[in-house]
């Protein structure tokens, strides 16, 4: 407030008493200041609170100009509000530079109240110049400001000759206070406003990320909200890609503008732009001249765009660097200093977004994992050959990994190599195509290490050779492959190759999951294979069995009995004609039927001995036992009756070892036994020979191995040399017998 | 004269029962064979009447041998196959054969063969 008696130069009007002259203008004074605070206090907007304060402040001081600018940044100031006659010719609401002699410089230079008396001789600059043009020769000015901050100017402009009175300053202060405090108000309801609008734009773009929108739609969101928030010409999102390239991945344009770049626009990162400086530093960055922008982006960004103003945040994906989302003006104004702070509360909600999209779409991707895995596994089980399910495989991989291309590897051993057993669609490849072990091939590094392993374009980019260039022609960036482990040993690898991106780390795990598989399908094959094998022996052996029956009966049995035959017709003969000597005769025939009779019942005895039918197992083997050229000791512990198939595989297990150990193994002593052990039957037959018997040779195990087999159970011969030969056949009871495959 | 017969078997003990029965029956047994190369030796040396080839000679075949004794130009002496089994076991294999017939070995006798050598042109 003024102090009392502070003189008015001008004096009162029409003679009055020069106290009631001063009493009136303290009144209107006050009256004035009543009426501003009254509107600073009903919260109008500041733009009014501007508008009402120079028209008091000009009436009361009854001068010919009143003007408030506010300062902005880079030094200029803009015109807020302006009243008086001269007021008709200064343009409002535009930006000049504080430059040359006048209040306006004044005031920011010092912070303190100014007075120009004499403006026409000593002003200068382009608000100098705007006044002197509207005449004023006196005028006062007097900072604004704000919450300690200097905020703007208030000035009074007087085209009378006498200058303004010496208490104008004082006087206008009064008035400054106001108009800060309804600054203050306007901004931190400004501040309020803003935030409630920001708080309902990341509210609504939560909505968006919670129900678990595409994060396309979720991208254009933010843009969208973030663009009309910000009030900017342009925002877009940019997701930083591998190898320094970037990737449009959603933007907004202000009504009625396209994105110059569409979404999945690629550019090369490097030069001055906000782009490269933002994710190189990790840190928010502007450029507010766009002058000296260089690389594609800035070429882009600069003509493509027409950016004047831009500035960058950086967004990291749980914890790590994913893009940035990046705001412009194309109009020539620079962005204000807190947008960065403003962008910074949407990164979050981006990141967010992304990382749930990601979430998401790592369920997705192993759903769909579960779901190729599940169509090889029913190939396999089908048993389908595992070359159809090779090349099934290399598509399903290409398919899920989204790899360029993919193939089934076997490694060769006779000169270390892989030869292509499937291969993708688009592998132009035939199968059965060998190649040698190259640097720069993971399988060769499967092949080395039994592992997974990666070569990335970078680590051999350097390197020579056909794989390399071809590696290099193809633009193969990256290649995967996993080991195919069939049952401990290892058979090939899997391997994929990408040519646009790098194969995601953790994709040599997940490869592995169809390496298993694969292995599977060959284990099985193989067994199959070997089932069938197995198979055909059987039935070879039994026809062989069946040639040495009928050959046996009839070079033995048969030949004698006919010679029996014509030695009767011969005794015949001699009885008719009463020579010769019948009874001797008659006594060899009797002797050599006696001899065919035994003959056929050691046969029949050889094809199934009655016993084993008969009595079982146990009687059996004391049969065998009994009937050894060699003493036997036998212990049956288990002396029970069996599945038939168990009986008669372990008798003539027993029957050929005990065959073999007087044949071959020139033994003085056999150790028998038949015991039970945990659900099968374990016949063990020992000789004290010279051992040294080979399994491969000699059919009569092997065919006996095949039986055993047959019936789930195994056989084991332990015959070094000079430590006899063991014998030991372990029988499961409750057998399966193989069933046919395919 | 009486019929001059070869007989051909790796079985000794017929052999030695089918001289035995056919000397009663009349017919001279003048040589016995148990091979190929025996039996060739033995028919050019001793021009036997008729031939008795058993079908089976251990590893060797008796259609074998009755071919060769057609290609020797043992002309003179017909060739007559013996087995064990029975005739409609090898008939195709006899009637391809230049042999003048078949005789099983349990009904051996000196009228069969004299019937297969008449009706031998």
């Amino acid at each position: 407030m003024n102090a009392l008696g502070a003189g008015t130069p001008d004096g009162g009007a029409g003679g009055d008493p020069p106290d009631q002259a001063r009493l009136g203008q303290l009144a209107e004074e006050q009256a004035a200041l009543r009426r501003v605070a009254t509107l600073v206090a009903q919260a109008t907007p500041p733009e009014e609170v501007f508008a009402a304060v120079v028209e008091e402040v000009g009436r009361l001081f009854r001068v010919e100009l009143a003007i408030l600018f506010r300062y902005e940044p880079g030094r200029t100031a803009t015109s807020v509000a302006a009243w008086g006659p001269a007021a008709e010719d200064l343009p409002v609401s535009i930006r000049l530079p504080l430059e040359g002699r006048n209040l306006s410089t004044l005031v920011f230079e010092t912070g303190r109240p100014a007075r120009i008396d004499g403006y026409a001789d000593s002003s200068s600059g382009p608000i100098g110049a705007a006044v002197r043009e509207t005449g004023i020769r006196s005028a006062v000015g007097t900072p604004v400001i704000v919450e300690g901050s200097l905020w703007g100017v208030i000035f009074v402009g007087s085209t009378l000759e006498q200058p303004l009175p010496p208490d104008t300053e004082a006087r206008l202060a009064s008035f400054t206070e106001l108009v800060a405090t309804a600054v203050a108000n306007a901004e931190s309801r400004a501040a309020l406003a803003r935030l409630a609008e920001e708080q309902a734009a990341v509210r609504r773009v939560a909505v968006l990320v919670a129900r678990a929108t595409p994060p396309e739609q979720v991208l254009a969101a933010v843009a969208e909200e973030v663009g009309g928030l910000l009030a900017v010409d342009y925002t877009v999102l940019i997701r930083s890609d591998p190898q320094d390239m970037i990737t449009v991945v959603g933007g907004w344009a202000a009504a009625g503008v396209g994105l110059p770049s569409p979404a999945g626009s690629r550019f090369e990162l490097g030069g001055r732009n906000v782009s490269t400086l933002t994710l190189r530093t990790g840190q928010p960055a502007r450029l507010d001249a766009y002058v000296d922008v260089t690389g594609s982006i800035g070429d882009t960004g600069a003509q493509g765009w027409g950016f004047r103003s831009s500035v960058g945040v950086p967004i990291s994906v749980e914890g790590r660097p994913w893009g940035l989302i990046l705001v412009a003006y194309t109009r020539d104004q620079q962005l204000p200093a807190d947008t960065e702070a403003r962008l910074a509360s949407f990164t979050e909600l981006v990141a967010t977004a992304v990382a749930n999209a990601e979430s998401r779409a790592a369920l997705a991707r192993l759903a769909e994992e579960q779901a190729a895995l599940r169509r090889v596994a029913t190939l396999v089980a089908q048993g389908v050959p595992p070359v159809e399910i090779f090349s099934a495989v290399s598509d399903e991989v290409v398919r899920l990994f989204g790899a360029a291309k993919a193939a089934v590897l076997r490694f060769s051993h006779d000169g270390p190599a892989a030869v292509f057993v499937g291969v993708s669609k688009s592998l132009d490849l035939p199968v059965g195509t060998r190649w040698g072990f190259q640097p720069g091939m993971a399988s060769a590094q499967v092949y080395r290490t039994r592992r997974s392993a990666r070569v990335d374009a970078m680590d051999w980019s350097s390197a020579s050779g056909p794989v390399a260039a071809a590696a290099r022609r193809l633009g193969i960036v990256s290649s995967v492959a996993s080991p195919i482990v069939v049952e401990g040993r290892l058979w090939g690898a899997m391997n994929i190759t990408s040519t646009d991106e790098l194969v995601p780390p953790g994709t040599e795990g997940r490869l592995e999951n169809f390496t298993d598989l694969l292995a599977t399908a060959i284990a099985n094959a193989e067994s199959r294979s070997e089932l069938a094998a197995s198979r055909r022996r059987i039935v070879a052996a039994s026809d062989q069995a069946r040639r040495r029956i009928g050959r046996d009966l009839h070079d033995g049995t048969q030949q004698r009995l006919v010679s029996l035959g014509l030695a009767a017709r011969t005794a015949e003969a001699d009885v008719a004609a009463g020579r010769g000597d019948p009874e001797a005769y008659l006594a060899r025939i009797a002797a050599g039927l006696a001899d065919a009779a035994a003959e056929l019942q050691e046969f029949s005895r050889g094809i199934h001995p009655a016993i084993l039918s008969e009595r079982g197992l146990g009687p059996a083997l004391r049969t065998l036992a009994r009937r050894s050229a060699v003493p036997v000791d036998l212990e049956v512990t288990a002396d029970a009756r069996y599945p038939e198939p168990v009986e008669v595989a372990a008798y003539y297990v027993a029957s050929e070892a005990l065959a073999n150990a007087m044949k071959h193994a020139r033994a003085s002593r056999i150790e028998m036994s038949l015991a039970m052990r945990q659900g099968s039957l374990l016949l063990s037959v020992r000789d004290d020979g010279i051992g040294g018997a080979d399994p491969a040779r000699g059919s009569g195990l092997a065919g006996l191995t095949d039986r055993v087999e047959a019936l789930g159970g195994s056989i084991r011969l332990d015959s070094a040399a000079e430590a006899g030969t063991h014998i030991t056949a372990d029988l499961p009871l409750e057998y399966e017998l193989a069933k046919g495959a395919g | 004269m009486p019929l001059r017969c070869l007989l051909v078997d790796d079985n000794a003990a017929f052999l030695e029962a089918a001289s035995l029965l056919l000397e009663r029956e009349g017919v001279t047994v003048v040589g016995v064979a148990s091979s190929i190369a025996e039996a060739l030796q033995q028919a050019r040396a001793l021009r036997p009447g008729v031939i008795l080839v058993d079908i089976g000679l251990g590893e060797e075949s008796g259609f074998d041998l009755a071919r060769l004794l057609a290609e020797d130009g043992q002309g003179g002496a017909g060739v007559i196959l013996i087995s064990a089994g029975a005739e409609a076991d090898y008939s195709e294999l006899i009637d391809e054969s230049p042999a003048a017939g078949f005789l099983a070995k349990a009904t051996l006798s000196a009228r069969g063969i004299s019937r297969i050598l008449d009706r031998t042109p």
